[in-house]
Order: C-alpha cells, then structure tokens, then sequence
C-alpha cells in the first residue's frame, strides 16, 4: 500500500513516508453519480410544477386556451376569461407556488436542524404562532393586509425564538427538547386561537375560519409579490445556511470541529424558516402538512439526500395540485386548500413512519 | 430509600390528607367564586336545598345551583382526565403521553363535528358515543403508526404522530365549519374545553362510559406496574398481560372521552398530574393512580376558579386556563427528564 | 519505543524521525525534529455549569506522536479533550496551538489546524462515504473558493490511507462498525491538520475493529508524521498504540509519560483503584496487566494448564477500568 516518491497535493509538504495518493478520480465520480440524480429529480419535480401550475390556470370548470392565456397575460381583454384568468386562476397558482416553495423549503430546513424527519414548522408551533398572532390581528385588532403579514411574522418569529431559548437548543441541546417545547407551545397557541375564535362574532371568527384552514381563494396580487419577494431573497439565503447546516447534522461536537458554530447556523436557520413560514402564512393561511411532507417526499426521491432546493419544488407541486384538487373536486363547493392537504397528509405520515429506516440519530 | 418503596406511609397519608382538605377548598371556592362572589354565609344557604333542606328561591340559590353543577363537572372532568393521563403513560411506558398530545381530542373533535354536519347529534348527550369513537379510532391510529416505526413506539415518535394528527384533524375539522356557519358557532364553543354551563343532566348520558372506565382504569395498578417493566422482564417474569392491556387502554380512552364530551378538550392536566403525584408516591402505580384521582379534581377546580377572576368580567375557559398553565409545564417536564 | 506489531505486511519506519510535523500548514519546516509540542495546556481548569471538572491541567502534547489520555470511567478524561478541541472554554489558564492562545483564535482557523473527531458523531441519513468525507473540507473552503480537484485529491487520499475506498460509493449507515470508524478518521484526515484529537476512536467496537483502528491511527503517526490525542479506556491498548501516555484521576493527571513509565503496578492502582502484576513482555515490549481481584477462573489455577495467551489478558485487563 506504501508507495515511495509520490507528489501529491501542493498543500501538503512531501514528508519522509507517504501515504498513498488515491485515485483522485473516485471521490468525483461518486459525487457525479448523487448529482446525476439530483439534477434529474429536480429537472423532473421542475417539469411537474409546471405541468400542475398549467393544469391549474388553464383547465378546470373553465377552461382557458394556451394562445387566449397568452394573450390575456399580454394585455388583451377576453370577456369572462380575462377576469377568471387574472383574479382566480393565475393568482392562486402563483400563491400557491410560492407559498409551497417557501413551506417546503423552511420544513425541510426545520427536519434537518431537529435531525428528526417528524419535526417541521406546522407540528412544532411555529405556523401557530403566525396563525395565532394573525387571527388576533384579523378578529381582535380587525387589521388586514400587511398588519396580518406583519402580526404573522412576530409570532413565528416568538415561537421559534421560544423554542430556541426554552429548549435550550442556543446552547446545543438535544433535539428532542426542541421538538417536545415546539409541541407544547403549539398546543398551547392552539387554545389561544380557540378562544379568540370563542370572543368573535359569528362573521369575524367564519372569517378567520377559512384564514386558519389555509385557504388560496382572494389572494391579492400586492399580496403575492411581497411573498414572491420574500421567497426570491430568503431562499438563496436558506440555501447557503443549509451548507453549513450539513455540517451541524453530524452533532455539534464536529462542527466545532469543522470551524462551524453550531448555534449561530441554528439561529440563522431559523430565521429564515420563520421568515419563509410566516410570509406563506400570513398570506394564505396555515396550509396543513405541506411543510411536513415537502422534505421527506424529496428526501426519497433523491434516495436519502436532503436537498432543500427540492422540498421547496416539492412543496410548490403539492400546494398547487391540491388547490386544484380543492377547487374542483367535488362539484359546487370551493374547498380551502388546506383540507385538501390535511386530508392528504395523513396517509402520507403513515407510509413515512412505515418506511423510515431506522437512524442512530436518536442518540444525540 | 425513597427509591425502592415510594415515600414513607406517614408522608403518604399525610399527602393524601393534605390533597383531600385542597379539594374541599377549591370545590368550596368554585362554588363561592365567579362573577359574583358569595360570601360563605350564602353559599351555605344556597347549598342547602341540594342538601334536601328547604330552598328559599332566592337568586344567590340558583347562582349556587349552577356553580355546584359546575364544581360537580369539574371533579368529574378532573378525575378522568387525570386517571386517563395516568394509565396512557403506564400503558405506552411513554411519559408524555396525555389524551391530548396523543389525539384522543382531535380525534373526538373530528367526530363531533362531522356528527354534527351530518345532523345527528341529538344535542350534547349524543356527543360522547361521537367522542367515544372518534377518541378511539385516533388513539389506534396514533399508537399503530408510531408502532410501525422501526423503533417501536418511542415517546417522541408517539407525541410527533399526535401533534401531526391534530394538525390534519385540525385543518379538516376548520374545513367542514368553514361550509357550514351553524356547525361552527355550537363546535367554536365546544372547542375551547369548559366546564361551565353544562347541566348536571349530561352525566347521566355520559355516565355509563365514565363509570366502566373509572371502574377498569381504578383497578388497573396491577397491570400498568407489570407493563412498566418492560416486556422482556414482563414475559421473564411469566406475565402476559395483553388483553389486560387491551382493556385497560380502552378503559383510559373511555375515560378520555367521556372528559372529551362532558367539557370539550381540556389539554395537559392528563399530562401533568400523574408526573406531580409521582413526585409523593413513588412509581408505584396503584398509588399514582389513586393520588391522580384525587390532584386531577383539585387542578382542574383551581384553573377554573382563576379562569373566573383572570379578566373580570368575562371567564377564561378552563381548557384554555390549562393550556396556557400546562405548556409550560411540560417545557419543565421536557427540560428535567433525560428521555429521547 | 514500544515496537508496534502490526497484524499486516504494513512496514512502519522503525522511528518516527521528524517528519516535520507532517501535513498541516502549521508544521513549519524550522521543526525538524520530533521534538517539541504541538499542543500546551497551561494550568487549565475545566467544568459544565459552574461545576468543576477539570482543575490545574498541565499538559504538554509532543509533537508527531501519539498521546493517549487514559483514567476510569468519570475522571474526566474525555473533558481534558475537550478542552484541548476548544469545545469548553477553559474557566482558568490556557491552551496553547504552536504557541497561540487556542481560544483566541479565529474558529475557522483553528478547524484548519486541529481535527476533532467526537464519541458520538451522528451519521445523517443516506449520505454516502465519499460525501461525508468531503464535508473534512469545509474549513479550507470559503464562499468564493468552491470545491477544486484539490479537494477531491485530498478526499480521495484521505479514503486511500484508512482504507476506505472501496466503501466510496457505499452508504454510511449500512457499513459495519470498524469501517464506520475508518470514515470517520478519513473525513477528519481530509481536513488536512497536523494535529488529531480522538474521543475513545474505539469505543464499541470489537477487538478486531479497535485493532484495525488503532493501527491506522498509528500509521498516520509514523508515516505523515501526524500528531495524535486520543482518549482511550483501555490501558493495554493505550500502552500498546501510544508514545505518550497521560493517566488522569479525579480531574488531576496522575501520571504521565512513555508508557514504560506510567504503566507499573503503582500507577495503575492509584489511577485505576486495581490491584494489578504489570508485566512488560521482552522482546516486544507488550504489557500485561493481569488485575488481581478475589476471584480467578478455575482453569487459569496452578493446577490447569498453563495458557500462552497471556496477551488475551492483557487487553481484557484494561478493560476492567
């Protein structure tokens, strides 16, 4: 195995005894063999999104040509498929795609700092936050708009620096202890909702009603640029944390070790899953699971990596296939998004926890 | 020594003394406090006529009336709770497990309210055979699917599963009141967990479960002891107590229910107080479950009480009082205990 | 020196003579000796939450060796390490990297110059070999320098020297313990320090695989000339792999130096609390450590037949810590 006279790297003076060089090749081609797939799960999830988002503008109980959609998105004025077009279908699809990219990315992100793939923002209290600070708003305060946004973004953000603080996860605890206090908060912003609900009028809590199930319907366009906004800036962010992120998934003593602090990568990590979760939120209500589902469903597609890109697109293609499904699925009712989800979630949870291996990660 | 035996009998008893003499407090206090706080002169006047003496219908009478109904509910809802809580944790060896956590009230919740969209709830009385069933299936299926885990049914797994069964629950419930405006305003003041303005006429509707469960949880110290151990060391020791489990799990979930009906969910007191009477009796299971029944009353009497005087003059439920109350707690819980 | 036997054809350099500190950056050429120290602890006092641990450490790493850190369970050891890897600030005194104040310096930096390799690292689900080796490299990357042929040379050496690449493509979590360990080491190698701090490197593995580890650490010893820490809990073995030895009690070092030196029968009951025959084998210089407690098996009586594997005992023995 010793081989003599070998010049291996530039960094690396020749010591008397060298250690066989490798073959520099290896590394490479096992890399390129997980990136091939990537490339292709990602090009195919990409490809999937745009079919549903086009299934969702231009078909349904009115159906709208290709040339007569461009032609509308253009500028021209089509009686009846003008207003369907630019107020209902294309506003709901764009929501939902962005809401989903921003709910899969920050879940995915969530999964791997809890190293748990059960944990995400919605199980965890964070979405509650935003939902309970927003249904304040909206019944109590009866703001709307960007006050909601607002609202929505300090509770997540109290939430998640709750969990953070109380688990004593800033100094490197267990994750288990961020997961039971994200429970735990969640329950209990889930009575806090409940009794606002209680003290509204019939009309205000309907209202919130259909706000908390998650629901596309009346989107606004100002609305879905600043989502559009806050999910163009905060993803590439995300994305760069989550190199770091990888690092702190092989426990903190190593990251230490590898020149990574643990804590600030958590602390960062979070706040963009709060600033992601809460924008989707506040816009379109809690939409169930799809922060929960989005990473698992792109962990397996691309065999056991994380890649947050591809929650996120996982994300964008459940939100959008399900607000399909929720507006046309059954006949004359409109169904917020967020039963669909919800609905939909469940069985999915069953063929996770059936089919997740089992990890050592509990150990940490 | 504490370890092996629990505390000492005369600590015990003088607990148990102790727990007794609370309960007669804050049951006397549920009755004088509130909106209108008596003076003990009339409370005792009022009681009277529940007492088989003469009534003098007097409106303090019939403010007395309602609050004993109430105080009653109260023991009631805090007794099954609390003994529910205690038997889930034995039986799943889980100790975070609690009706809530594990989604016997969404579950239940569900159910109510598709009983009601469907129009056959025949008013509050009907509720517990909903809630009863519902609790069951989503105690099954949370057990079931944290079970099908490679792990077995590890407590984290138990409590994810749960909180990600509400949340579905909870977004489909929020659908079905969303098309129907009737359905919300019974199910939004149903939701919030309270014992107040419930007639004293609705336990007898939920009193067969309650008692069955009371009866099969009560006795089955024996059992969640044997259970404790562990099945290797269970079968080592020559017990099989499956269909013992089978009961006694149907038993707790009977009792989580019957709650889940008489008072809507009334989160963390399931959760809380077996861990608080732990702390006196040791592990022993005959005793937490007896020192449960007793605690469980008193908490849910106290934040009842403060719900009443925390924002006069309108009353915070109670199951939002021990949500808020119980969060925290179970922080507390998570912080001290090294479990994974 | 303790002579090595290595259960392989591998051919070790008879001495480790100044390889100049091997392959990190910090190895300056002036250094030509294996003389000198790569990592000074300085009065140290380390503890969790107020709660004292550690008081008064005085250590000297040499440099191009290896240094085992050995004690019973709880004394401390373990947290010696720590602070040596920077994970607990020191409540008293210093730890000093080449002269700096390891605490002092930037993280990044000191990722470059000190590789640490923890009990308990979590294995992320799905990842591969070569990727979790690769993840050795972070801190030599910024956010401009992207990965370069560089990195895959380093990585793919780094596989080569433990042995591990054949396992490249392999998943980690389906490889066996012993070849777990060898990734491990691998990803720390591929973060190219001079220096290694191990925490217990064999715990939970067999005896082959604690072999198989032992001698790769070693062989980065002798042939790159790397300076080695590792915590280990078992005594033969620490004499048998180590240069150096630092027996630590209660928080205090009991003893340290050449393993001929720390390990006699004294030293390992004050340390240990065992009464023990320590019994160093010529020619090959392996020890036995036999503890003398009430009992023996009856086949090991007088009257039994005597048994060669003495040195069977011997790992057993430290063992019994």
């Amino acid at each position: 195995m010793t081989t003599l006279g070998t010049t291996t790297a530039a960094t690396r003076p020749a010591g008397p005894a060298t250690a066989p060089p490798g073959d520099p090749g290896l590394p490479a081609r096992v890399r390129a063999r997980t990136r091939r797939r990537s490339g292709l799960v990602l090009t195919a999830l990409v490809t999937g999104w745009l079919a549903a988002f086009l299934v969702r503008v231009l078909l349904g109980d009115f159906t709208i040509t290709v040339p007569d959609a461009l032609r509308i998105v253009t500028g021209t004025e089509i009686p009846g498929a003008s207003f369907i077009l630019m107020e209902s279908k294309l506003p709901r699809a764009l929501a939902g795609t962005c809401a989903g990219l921003a709910l899969g990315a920050s879940g995915a992100t969530f999964q791997a700092m809890a190293r748990n793939p059960l944990a995400s923002p919605d199980v965890l209290g964070i979405t509650m936050g935003s939902s309970a600070a927003a249904v304040f708003t909206l019944v109590v305060l009866g703001g709307s708009g960007p006050a909601v946004t607002v609202a929505a973004l300090a509770g997540g953000a109290a939430v998640a620096a709750a969990i953070l603080l109380l688990s004593g996860a800033a100094a490197g605890a267990a994750p288990y202890r961020m997961i039971l206090t994200g429970v735990a908060l969640a329950a209990m912003l889930t009575s806090v909702v409940h009794w606002v609900l209680l003290t509204a009028d019939v009309y205000r809590a309907h209202e919130a009603m259909v706000w908390l199930t998650g629901s596309l319907t009346g989107v606004r366009w100002a609305e879905i640029g600043r989502m559009a906004l806050v999910v163009a800036v905060a993803l590439p962010l995300l994305a760069a944390v989550a190199s770091r992120l990888r690092l702190v998934e092989l426990g903190d003593d190593l990251a230490h070790g590898l020149g990574v602090p643990p804590r600030q990568v958590r602390a960062q990590a979070m706040g963009l899953v709060v600033v992601l979760t809460a924008t989707a939120t506040a816009v379109c209500g809690p939409i169930a699971f799809v922060a929960f589902l989005a990473g698992p469903i792109a962990r397996r597609l691309l065999g056991g990596h994380t890649s947050i890109p591809a929650a996120a697109v996982v994300g964008a293609v459940i939100v959008v296939v399900a607000d399909y499904l929720a507006a046309y699925a059954l006949p004359g009712t409109n169904l917020p998004v967020g039963v669909v989800t919800g609905l939909a979630g469940a069985p999915f949870l069953l063929w996770l926890l059936v089919s997740t291996r089992p990890s050592r990660q509990e150990a940490a | 020594m504490t370890t092996l035996t629990g505390t000492p009998p005369r600590v015990r008893w003088t607990a148990g003394l102790i727990g007794l003499a609370v309960l007669a407090v804050c049951a006397g206090l549920s009755v004088a406090v509130g909106a209108r706080t008596l003076p003990p002169a009339d409370v005792l006047q009022g009681l009277a006529p529940l007492l088989g003496g003469d009534g003098t219908g007097s409106p303090t009478e019939s403010i007395v009336r309602a609050r004993a109904d109430r105080t009653v509910i109260g023991v009631l809802v805090g007794v099954a709770v609390a003994l529910s809580g205690a038997a889930m944790q034995g039986l799943t060896r889980n100790p975070l497990a609690d009706p809530g956590l594990l989604g016997v009230n969404a579950g239940a919740a569900l159910a109510i309210v598709l009983g009601i969209q469907a129009g056959i709830l025949g008013g509050a009385s009907g509720y517990v055979w909903f809630a009863m069933l519902g609790g069951v299936l989503a105690a099954a299926v949370v057990y079931g699917v944290a079970s099908l885990g490679p792990a077995g049914p590890q407590p984290l797994t138990m409590t994810l599963t749960g909180a990600a069964l509400t949340a579905g629950v909870t977004s489909v419930v929020a659908g079905v009141l969303v098309t129907n405006d009737g359905a919300l305003e019974v199910f939004r003041f149903w939701q919030v967990g309270s014992i107040a303005g419930r007639s004293v006429e609705l336990v007898t509707g939920v009193a067969p479960v309650l008692l069955a469960g009371l009866l099969i949880v009560a006795l089955s110290g024996p059992v969640l002891n044997a259970t404790a151990l562990g099945e290797d060391l269970e079968r080592a020791l020559g017990q099989r107590t499956l269909l013992a489990r089978g009961v006694v799990a149907l038993g707790a979930v009977a009792l989580a229910a019957s709650a889940v009906a008489l008072a809507g969910p009334i989160a963390f007191v399931g959760l809380v107080v077996p861990h608080l009477v732990r702390l006196v009796t040791g592990p022993d299971y005959r005793r937490v479950l007896l020192g449960s029944a007793l605690v469980g009353p008193v908490l849910v009497l106290a934040t009842d009480v403060l719900g009443r005087v925390v924002s006069p003059p309108s009353e915070v439920q109670v199951g939002i009082m021990t949500a808020v109350l119980g969060a925290p707690a179970l922080i507390l819980l998570v912080r001290r205990t090294a479990m994974r | 020196m303790t002579a090595v036997q290595t259960p392989s054809t591998r051919h070790a350099p008879p001495a480790v003579s100044g390889p100049a500190g091997g392959m990190g950056p910090d190895a300056g050429p002036a250094a030509p000796a294996t003389g000198g120290t790569a990592l000074v602890a300085q009065g140290v006092s380390l503890g969790y939450q107020g709660r004292p641990v550690v008081e008064g450490l005085d250590l000297a790493v040499p440099r191009g060796q290896v240094t085992a850190v050995v004690g019973p369970n709880g004394c401390g050891k373990s947290t010696v390490l720590r602070g040596l890897a920077r994970l607990l600030r020191p409540t008293a005194g210093q730890v000093l990297l080449d002269g700096r104040d390891l605490h002092r310096m930037p993280t990044r930096q000191v990722a470059r110059e000190v590789g640490l390799l923890p009990q308990s690292p979590v294995v992320p689900d799905g990842i591969t070999v070569a990727e979790l080796v690769s993840r050795g490299r972070h801190p030599h990357r910024g956010l401009l320098r992207q990965w370069t042929r560089d990195d895959d040379r380093v990585v793919a050496e780094a596989l080569a020297v433990t042995g591990t690449e054949d396992l490249a493509g392999r998943e980690v979590d389906q490889l066996s313990g012993g070849q777990r360990q060898r990734v491990w080491i691998a990803m720390v190698l591929a973060q190219r320090t001079g220096l290694l701090l191990l925490d217990e490197p064999t715990s939970f593995l067999d005896i082959a695989h604690q072999v198989e580890v032992l001698d790769l650490v070693r062989d980065l010893s002798t042939q790159q000339g790397t300076t080695v820490v590792m915590v280990l809990h078992d005594l033969a073995m620490a004499a048998r792999y180590a240069d150096h030895l630092v027996a630590v009690r209660e928080g205090r070092i009991a003893a340290q130096g050449a393993p001929r030196a720390v390990v006699t029968a004294e030293t390992v009951e004050q340390v240990f609390g065992v009464r023990c025959r320590v019994r160093w084998e010529e020619p090959d210089g392996d020890l036995t450590v036999v503890p003398v407690g009430r009992h023996r098996s009856t086949s090991a009586r007088p009257g039994a037949a005597a048994r060669p594997g003495a040195a069977a005992t011997a790992t057993t023995a430290g063992g019994a810590s």
